[in-house]
C-alpha cells in the first residue's frame, strides 16, 4: 500500500508548535469531538490542537489509575499522555472540554486537577431544541469571553467571519479530496486519516499546503478493493485500525466519525447579517453529527446517503469499548442498515485488542461481502 | 431483629414495597395513567398530572409470599394498625423463626427479581458493560411496557443515562427533562423551557392539566415526606436507636428505593414516614446501643449496589448509611411560598444537578453529609460500568488524605458477586476504624 501522506512525525509537530509558541502564540488544547468550534480559537489568534493522541495500551493503563477501567480507552489514554508529560501536550496553555460524554467530563476534571492546566469548561445541551440552541449560543459567548481574558485579546466579528471562511474553504477542499476516492486513485483512507490528524495538531494553514501539493494519479492497486464506510467512535492518532483495514482488500473511502467526514461534510452557511457566535452555534448544534445527542436522528440518514454517494459495499461500525453514545446506538444502527441490505461488521474493541485478531475479523467480513 | 417488623409503620412500608403489581392493576382499574420513574426528580409533575409514578425495579411477582398475601387481605378488612397488632398477637404461636425466615424470603425474592430483570436486559441487547442500575431499569421496563403509558427521562451530566432513555423511547412515550450541567443564570432559563416541554408532553399523555396550584399542593405533600426522611436519617446517626442496626439499614434501603415513586401513594408515604419518624424516636427497652459500632456511608447507592451489603456490614459489626437523596439535594424542600411554582421547581432541579456538577462537587457533598452524620468512613461502591461517578475514586482518596476519614472501595457488577472479597475488605476497614476509636 502506497501512502501519499506519511504518518505524522510528532517531533516535527512539537518543533513547529514550539516555534509558534516562541513567537508569542498560545496553544489551546481541545478535548476532541464535535461541539467545540475551532473557528473561535483560531479567530483569537491561538492555535487549537485537539487532544487526539491515543491507541497506546500502556498509556491507557496509566489513565486507569485516574479514571476507571470502564472509562473509554481514548479518555484514559489522554490522561496517560499528560501523566507522562508528553512533549506536545506540555506546550498547552489551557484546554477546552465539557460534558460531551462521561470520558470528556471526567478526563477534563483530572487534567486540570492533577496536571494544573487551566480548563475552559463548556456545557453542551443533550437535546437539539430551540432552548438548547439559545443555551449553546450563550455558552459559546462565555467561551469567547474566557478566551479573550486568557489571551489578552479581543475577538472581533471580522476575525470570526474570517475564521469561518477559512474553515469553510478547508471543508470544501477536504470533501473534494474525499470525493476523488470514488474512483480508484492513489489516495487511501490512511492518507486522509493522517491529513485529518495534521489538521487537528497544526491547524488549517499547514493542511492547505499539503492538499495543494498532492498529486492524484489513477492507481491500479486500488482497483477491486472493497469500498468501506467506517462509522462510530473516532480513530485516534496512533490507532492503526484504518491501516489494518487497508492492508486487507479494502479501502476506507469514508471515515464517518469525528476524526473524519464529520469535520467537513457540510460547510457553514450564513448571512453576514447574523452574529458570528449565532452562526457557529447553529452549525455545531443543528448540524451535529454526533451520536451523543438525544435523540440521535441524523446518523443513520447521513450514513445511508454516504453509502449511496460513495458506492459503499460494507460498513464497519467501530465501537471503542465503553464509548457510550455508540454503544447505546449499536442496535438501532445495525438494524437500520441491515434493513437497507447493507452488510455491517460491528467491531467493539479497545487498544489492547491485537491487530491480528482485528485482521481476522475484518478479513472474514470482507470475504463475505466480496 | 424480629421485633422491628411489628412496628406497624415499618410493616406497612414493607407490604407496600412488594405491592407493585397490585398498584399497577389498581391504576388500570381506575383508568389512571402510569409513568415509569428512574429517579425521584420530576415526580411532582407526574403527580400534578394525576398520573401514577412507578419505579418498575420493585415491581415483581411476589405471589409466593403467603404472608404478604394474607397481610394485604387482612389490611383491607381490618386496617394497618389492627393488622400490626394481630401479627404481634400471633408471634408466640408462630415463633420467631417464622418471622426471620419471612424477612429472608422477602429479600431473597427481591434479589431474584433484580436478577431476572438484569437477565432480561442482557437478552434484549443491553451491554454487560452498562452499570447495574441502567441494566436493571431497562430489564424492568421491557416486560412492564403494557402497564405504563410513559417514562420520565433525564438529560443530565451522565451521557449514558441520557442515551438509555433514547432506547426506551423506541417502545414507550418519553417525557424528557433536560437539566443542564451548568450553574449559569441562562441554564435556569433553559430549564424553564425544558420543563414546559415536559409538562406539555405529560399533559398530552394523561389528558390532565398541570396547574400552578396542583404543583404547589403536590410539592407541599412531598416536602413533608422530605422532612420525615431527613428526621429518620438524623435518628440513624444517634448512638442509641430503637431498631436493630441491620433493620435500620434495611429501612434506609427501602426508603431509598421507595422514594423514587413514593411507593405510588404520596399521602400514604408521607403519613407513614411521619409516624415512623415518631416511632423511631421512642426507644424500647433502652434501644440498641451503637456508639461503638463503626459507621460507613455508601457512595453511591443509586447506580445499584450489592444488596447483601447491609447484612455483611451488620455481621462484621458495622453500620451503613444510605443517604444518596440527601447528598444529591433531592431532599431539599421545594419553595411553595413564592408564586411561580415552575420557577421554584427549576431551582429545585438545578440544586440536584449542582451536586454532581462535576466529581469534585460530588466528593465535597458526600464528605459534608458524612461529617453531618458523624460517620467514620466511606464505603466506595466501585460500580462497574459507571463512567460518571466511579471515576471520582481518585478524587476521594486525594481529598481524604487531608481528613480523618477511612475509605474502602469495593467492586460491584452483579448481585452476589465476590461476597467473600467484600467481607474481607469491609472487615479490614472496620478493624482499622475500631483501632482508631480505641
Amino acid at each position: 500500500m502506497n501512502i501519499l501522506i506519511r504518518k505524522i512525525d510528532l517531533e516535527m509537530v512539537y518543533n513547529r508548535l514550539s516555534d509558534l509558541k516562541s513567537t508569542g502564540k498560545k496553544i489551546i488544547g481541545v478535548f476532541p469531538h464535535t461541539l467545540i468550534p475551532d473557528e473561535l480559537i483560531y479567530a483569537a489568534g491561538a492555535i487549537p490542537i485537539k487532544l487526539v493522541l491515543g491507541g497506546d495500551d500502556h498509556l491507557t493503563a496509566i489513565g486507569t489509575e485516574y479514571l476507571t477501567q470502564a472509562t473509554c480507552p481514548f479518555a484514559r489514554g489522554c490522561i496517560g499522555y499528560f501523566d507522562q508529560s508528553f512533549s506536545i501536550y506540555s506546550l498547552i496553555d489551557a484546554f477546552i472540554g465539557g460534558n460531551f460524554c462521561n470520558g470528556d467530563l471526567t478526563a477534563s476534571e483530572m487534567i486540570t486537577k492533577f496536571f494544573k492546566i487551566p480548563w475552559l469548561r463548556v456545557t453542551f445541551p443533550t437535546t437539539i431544541q430551540p432552548f438548547s440552541l439559545i443555551f449553546l449560543k450563550r455558552e459559546y459567548m462565555r467561551l469567547k469571553e474566557s478566551l479573550e481574558v486568557l489571551l489578552e485579546t479581543q475577538i472581533l466579528p471580522e476575525d470570526l467571519f474570517a475564521a469561518i471562511e477559512k474553515y469553510n474553504k478547508l471543508r470544501v477542499s477536504l470533501f473534494d479530496l474525499n470525493r476523488l476516492m470514488k474512483e480508484p486513485i492513489s489516495l487511501m483512507g490512511t492518507d486522509l486519516h493522517n491529513l485529518m490528524h495534521l489538521l487537528f495538531l497544526l491547524g488549517p494553514d499547514e493542511v492547505f499546503q499539503i492538499i495543494d501539493s498532492l498529486e492524484m494519479k489513477p492507481n491500479n492497486s486500488a482497483v477491486g478493493r472493497i469500498p468501506i464506510l467506517l462509522s462510530g467512535s473516532g480513530i485516534a492518532l496512533g490507532d492503526e485500525l484504518i491501516s489494518v483495514i487497508e492492508e486487507l482488500n479494502a479501502r476506507v473511502v469514508v471515515n464517518d466519525s469525528w476524526t473524519g467526514i464529520y469535520q467537513y461534510n457540510e460547510k457553514i452557511t450564513y448571512s453576514s447579517a447574523e452574529a458570528p457566535i449565532d452562526i457557529l452555534a447553529n452549525y455545531y448544534l443543528l448540524k451535529n453529527e454526533s451520536a451523543r445527542m438525544v435523540p440521535n436522528v441524523r446518523r443513520v440518514p447521513r450514513v445511508l446517503k454516504l453509502i449511496k454517494e460513495f458506492n459503499i459495499k460494507g460498513v464497519i461500525n467501530h465501537i471503542l469499548k465503553f464509548c457510550d453514545p455508540y454503544i447505546a446506538h449499536r442496535i438501532i444502527f445495525k438494524t437500520s442498515l441491515q434493513d437497507a441490505d447493507i452488510p455491517v461488521l460491528e467491531l467493539e474493541r479497545d487498544y489492547a485488542t491485537s491487530l491480528e485478531q482485528l485482521k481476522t475479523r475484518i478479513g472474514a467480513f470482507l470475504e463475505m461481502i466480496a | 431483629m424480629v421485633d422491628d417488623l411489628f412496628i406497624g409503620t415499618f410493616l406497612k412500608l414493607n407490604v407496600k414495597f412488594f405491592s407493585g403489581q397490585d398498584q399497577l392493576k389498581l391504576a388500570r382499574r381506575m383508568h389512571k395513567k402510569v409513568i415509569s420513574m428512574a429517579l425521584p426528580p420530576g415526580i411532582e409533575l407526574v403527580l400534578a398530572a394525576d398520573a401514577v409514578p412507578i419505579f418498575l425495579c420493585r415491581v415483581g411477582d411476589y405471589s409466593s409470599q403467603s404472608f404478604l398475601r394474607t397481610a394485604r387481605l387482612y389490611q383491607n378488612f381490618v386496617g394497618w394498625d389492627l393488622l400490626a397488632r394481630g401479627v404481634r398477637f400471633l408471634r408466640p404461636l408462630l415463633g420467631d423463626r417464622f418471622f426471620s425466615d419471612m424477612i429472608d424470603q422477602f429479600l431473597t425474592t427481591l434479589y431474584n427479581t433484580y436478577e431476572k430483570y438484569v437477565a432480561i436486559a442482557e437478552s434484549e441487547g443491553t451491554p454487560l458493560d452498562a452499570c447495574f442500575g441502567t441494566r436493571l431499569l431497562l430489564g424492568a421496563t421491557w416486560p412492564n411496557l403494557k402497564d405504563i403509558q410513559g417514562t420520565l427521562g433525564y438529560g443530565t451530566r451522565c451521557n449514558w443515562f441520557s442515551k438509555v432513555f433514547e432506547e426506551v423511547e423506541q417502545k414507550s412515550p418519553l417525557v424528557f427533562i433536560e437539566i443542564p450541567n451548568s450553574n449559569s443564570d441562562y441554564a435556569e432559563e433553559m430549564m424553564v423551557d425544558s420543563l414546559n416541554q415536559a409538562i406539555a408532553k405529560l399533559e398530552q399523555i394523561t389528558g390532565s392539566t398541570i396547574t400552578n396550584e396542583k404543583l404547589r399542593k403536590k410539592a407541599m405533600i412531598t416536602n413533608e415526606i422530605r422532612e420525615s426522611y431527613l428526621k429518620i436519617l438524623e435518628i440513624w446517626s444517634k448512638d442509641k436507636i430503637r431498631l436493630h442496626p441491620l433493620t435500620f439499614t434495611n429501612l434506609l434501603s427501602l426508603l431509598h428505593i421507595g422514594y423514587t415513586d413514593f411507593l405510588c401513594d404520596p399521602k400514604f408515604f408521607s403519613q407513614t414516614l411521619h409516624q415512623l419518624a415518631t416511632d423511631l424516636q421512642h426507644l424500647k427497652n433502652g434501644g440498641f446501643n451503637t456508639g461503638l459500632m463503626p459507621k460507613l456511608i455508601l457512595v453511591n447507592a443509586f447506580g445499584g449496589y450489592e444488596p447483601h451489603l447491609p447484612e455483611i456490614m451488620d455481621n462484621l459489626g458495622g453500620r451503613l448509611l444510605i443517604a444518596d437523596w440527601e447528598v444529591l439535594r433531592i431532599l431539599d424542600k421545594i419553595d411553595v411560598n413564592n408564586g411561580n411554582m415552575l420557577q421554584n421547581y427549576v431551582h429545585y432541579l438545578m440544586g440536584f444537578e449542582s451536586t454532581w456538577f462535576d466529581n469534585t462537587a460530588l466528593v465535597n457533598r458526600y464528605i459534608a453529609i458524612a461529617s453531618k452524620y458523624k460517620v467514620d468512613g466511606i464505603l466506595f461502591n466501585s460500580l462497574y460500568g459507571c463512567k460518571s461517578i466511579t471515576p471520582s475514586l481518585k478524587l476521594f482518596k486525594t481529598k481524604l488524605q487531608e481528613m480523618n476519614f477511612a475509605l474502602v472501595d469495593i467492586g460491584f457488577q452483579n448481585v452476589g458477586d465476590n461476597i467473600e472479597q467484600l467481607k474481607t475488605r469491609i472487615g479490614a476497614i472496620l478493624e482499622i476504624i475500631r483501632e482508631q476509636k480505641g
